[in-house]
């Protein structure tokens, strides 16, 4: 949604928050998994409903995850360290959440080169301030 | 691909065909613009519908409707971008860092605001239906 901002010419800001963090942190960026349990969108192949209780199996994550990636490969979808590439050529900002760099003790350096600042969530709503803007969060 | 919008057909003086059926009238717009002394068949957003239609000269004027003076590098990445098309391929913002001619950073600065928008409707190719 933060590409398809900067596509469209409106100023884009993305803060991460929580396990969001990993999405910018180096050497994890690209190596996000999918849940296998407790995620209501995965589907089996041919549609039926994934069982909870099947996510346990030792594997499956693995398996789902190269799944979805494919997938992505498939529909021209880049990884994460490219999506933040091009978010950024375009002018948008990426901040990471100071409350979750504490928490899960994660330094600046951990930090992928895309990342503007940490911010609390105040600095972030600073940020946004003002007429016209929108909040979305995901 | 033009775009169809149903109106009151007896307000409307550019369009080029209507069906009629038993209780509506259809009304399909395909409206037209002069660049540079030739007429052309554009969609309600100004999009060309025929890409043949198109010229360097042209291109210029639209450019110049939205701003931009043309230069070799926006010439060649329009270029670019007609070839893509012409050969079915999809076109995304990603996909400019495979033309070997920019990166999306100078794609961005050659077409400042909504680059993809306003690169295939300056290269009179039809606006891409792309999220990425």
């Amino acid at each position: 949604m933060g590409n398809g901002a900067v596509m469209e010419g409106i100023e884009t800001n993305l803060f991460f928050t929580f396990f969001g963090l990993d999405a910018i942190i180096k050497n994890r960026m690209d190596k996000l998994h999918t849940a296998v349990v407790g995620n209501p969108a995965l589907r089996l192949p041919g549609g039926l409903r994934m069982p909870t209780l099947l996510g346990i199996i030792p594997g499956m994550e693995s398996l789902t995850s190269w799944m979805m990636k494919s997938g992505m490969a498939k529909l021209d979808i880049p990884p994460v360290s490219e999506f933040l590439d091009l978010i950024t050529a375009g002018g948008g900002k990426v901040y990471a959440c100071k409350l979750a760099m504490d928490m899960f003790k994660f330094r600046k350096e951990d930090l992928c080169e895309h990342v503007s600042g940490i911010l609390t969530v105040g600095e972030f709503y600073e940020e946004a301030a003002g007429e016209g803007s929108h909040i979305i969060f995901t | 691909m033009a775009s169809y919008t149903i109106q009151n057909v007896d307000d409307r003086q550019d369009y080029r065909l209507i069906l009629i059926t038993n209780n509506f009238k259809f009304l399909i717009i395909m409206a037209q613009k002069t660049y540079a002394g030739i007429t052309v068949d554009v969609n309600e957003e100004g999009y060309f519908t025929n890409p043949s239609q198109w010229s360097k000269e042209i291109a210029a004027e639209i450019a110049k409707e939205e701003g931009i003076i043309l230069t070799d590098k926006h010439y060649a990445i329009i270029e670019f971008l007609r070839n893509r098309h012409n050969s079915g391929e999809a076109l995304s913002i990603r996909s400019i860092n495979h033309s070997g001619v920019l990166d999306v950073k100078t794609f961005y600065q050659l077409f400042p605001g909504a680059p993809l928008k306003k690169a295939t409707k300056i290269a009179g190719i039809p606006k891409p239906a792309s999220c990425i």
